[in-house]
Formats: structure tokens, C-alpha cells, sequence
């Protein structure tokens, strides 16, 4: 059955940059938002077991997103995030706030395929 | 059409200046050792005329600044000013934790770092090796004083703004940088050779 992903990002071109960057032969559907309000109705909406997350974005950022999904009770996706911020810090800050895997911009799909096996997703 | 009125466009710019902005902010927080806040691209195309109030309108700070220049170039050429409200910068020794260097040695320091990341890594997106000035303090002033005298050498460009914070510190800093009229069109160009990659 096909994986359902959610790619998070304020910019319809980064989110085209990761969808391409995904393995070719991994059987997913894709589901776009462009903030992680977007993403939270997406989730209600529908489960999806990875959400590809950017942090800096307008609405809600990854991290008040990353915040939301830790206290709720619905089912939790594997965050992987992706971001142009390679600050240290960020990555430990998002990996507190439960993202398992951390990528930066611009994605390249030999990172990206990294990260989904860290995740155990592949 | 210009630049901005195609939305693939200024996305695509919007998200390579955003990875050269993680590059800068990354390398102000190695230099302050703590966690730099980094706030989302804007751009705006702009005629000379209108230069202070579209500065004034994406800064939005009222007090005294401290402007500093650098100009880089290549094919390319453009400039870059990063804008310090002066109230945050009275402590800027004491925060880097180098007490004996001046607040504006620190300035012309902090600018060549992000202004090196920031441009160099969106110029090496492009293929482009650019070579920079060296930073120089345009003053203390109030906002409306940066461009007010002077005539300005281009007729129209296009702004890119970025800032960087720090949580619980009065620092900050709004870098612009400028791609006055012959750039834009190299840019345009590099942006749709980039895009043309995406799709190919």
C-alpha cells in the first residue's frame, strides 16, 4: 500500500525540490501544505505516517507545528525535517520537539534517502 | 514581465536567498555562540524614488540605526547594507565576549560574515564567484537619513531582506541586499535556469 506523505513548506518550489528528491521506486501519495496550520487540517483530515517539515514559515513554523503534533492523541507521523537553518542548535531543537531526522537545503535525494532509513521508513 | 509578476519566480529567488540566509545564520551563531532567530525572505522590486519608504516599511524600526555597506561583484553586481538598530549594538562587545574590540570593528565583522554567507551561497547557487568589497560604516543616523541626501546610482532594484535576532537580546540586524538595474536580468536568468533544471 502506498506510504501517505505530507510535504510542509512555504515555498511551492522547495516543496517540488523534496517531492523529486524522493526515492523513485517508494510507492507513497503526496499531500502538500504550505505552514503548519495547513499541515495540522491535513493530518486531522487524513493520517500520514511521514510529514516532510520546513521550519521557517509564515501562519505557524515547524516548531510551534512540531509542538502541536507532541500533545496530541491522534496518531504521530515520523517528522523528518528540512530546512535551509543548519544552525547546531536548530537540529537539537527539533529533535527535543520529536523530529527524528533532520535534512538541509537544498535537499539532496542521497540525504533525503538517509534520513528515511535513519527513520527505519525504507 | 518583471521578475516578481511570475510567482515561480520570486518563490524559487525567495527560497535560494533563504538558504543562504540559514548559511549567514549559522555563521553569526557560531560567532555569538547562541541561537540566532532567522525570519522569512522578502523582496521587493523597487524604483529609486521609492527607495526610503520601502526600506522604512521592511525595516519598521523607529529609533537611531547604524548602517554598514558592502558591495559585491561579478557578472553580477549589487550592494548589501546591514541595518543594526543602534540600541541593540550598545552591549555587542560584552555579547561576543571580546570586551577590547569596538562596537564598530565588531559591525564591519559581523556584516562581512553574513553578507559573505548570505550572497556568497546564494551567487554559488547560481555559478557565480563574486568578489566583495570591504565592509565599510556608513554612520549613525535615523532611517529616513540612509537615503535621503544622495542620488542613488541605479533606477530601479530589487531588494531582498533578511534579519537576524537574538531571544532576550536587543540585537538584530536587517540585512538588505540590492540588485540594481543590468543585475536583475542576470538574476532573472539564473532563477529560470535553476527553475528550467527543477523541470528537466
Amino acid at each position: 500500500m502506498a506510504t501517505p506523505i505530507l510535504v510542509v513548506d512555504d515555498s511551492a518550489v522547495s516543496r517540488s525540490i523534496t517531492i523529486r528528491s524522493l526515492p523513485r521506486d517508494w510507492d507513497v501519495t503526496v499531500t502538500q501544505a504550505s505552514n503548519g496550520k495547513e499541515a495540522l487540517i491535513a493530518l486531522h483530515q487524513r493520517p500520514h505516517a511521514v510529514v516532510l517539515l520546513d521550519l521557517n514559515m509564515p501562519v505557524m513554523d515547524g516548531y510551534e507545528f512540531l509542538k502541536v503534533v507532541n500533545h496530541w492523541s491522534l496518531p504521530r507521523p515520523t517528522v523528518i525535517v528540512l530546512t535551509g537553518d543548519i544552525q547546531p542548535e536548530a537540529q537539537a531543537r527539533v529533535k527535543q520537539l520529536g523530529a527524528r531526522a533532520f535534512v538541509k537545503k537544498p535537499v539532496q535525494p542521497l540525504n533525503l534517502l538517509g534520513a528515511l532509513k535513519e527513520c527505519g521508513l525504507l | 514581465m518583471t521578475l516578481l509578476d511570475e510567482p515561480m519566480r520570486s518563490d524559487a529567488l525567495a527560497e535560494l536567498v533563504n538558504i543562504g540566509m540559514g548559511r549567514a545564520g549559522d555563521s553569526l551563531a557560531r560567532l555569538f555562540n547562541t541561537f540566532i532567530q532567522l525570519s522569512i525572505p522578502r523582496l521587493e522590486l523597487v524604483e529609486s524614488t521609492q527607495i526610503s519608504a520601502v526600506t522604512a516599511a521592511l525595516v519598521g524600526t523607529a529609533g537611531p540605526v547604524i548602517a554598514v555597506r558592502q558591495a559585491f561583484s561579478s557578472r553580477i553586481r549589487g550592494e548589501a547594507i546591514a541595518i543594526y538598530p543602534a540600541a541593540g549594538c550598545d552591549s555587542l562587545a560584552d555579547l561576543v565576549g571580546y570586551p577590547d574590540v569596538t562596537s564598530d570593528e565588531l559591525l564591519l565583522e559581523i556584516t562581512n560574515i553574513l553578507v559573505g554567507a548570505c550572497v556568497g551561497a546564494l551567487a554559488a547557487q547560481f555559478g557565480l564567484a563574486l568578489s566583495f568589497s570591504p565592509p565599510s560604516i556608513l554612520g549613525r543616523m535615523n532611517l529616513p537619513e540612509l537615503f535621503g541626501t544622495r542620488p542613488l546610482p541605479w533606477q530601479r532594484a530589487l531588494i531582498a531582506e533578511i534579519n537576524f535576532g537574538i531571544v532576550d537580546r536587543a540585537f538584530c540586524c536587517h540585512l538588505l541586499t540590492f540588485w540594481p538595474d543590468a543585475s536583475i536580468d542576470v538574476l532573472l536568468r539564473a532563477v529560470d535556469a535553476f527553475l528550467a533544471r527543477l523541470e528537466g
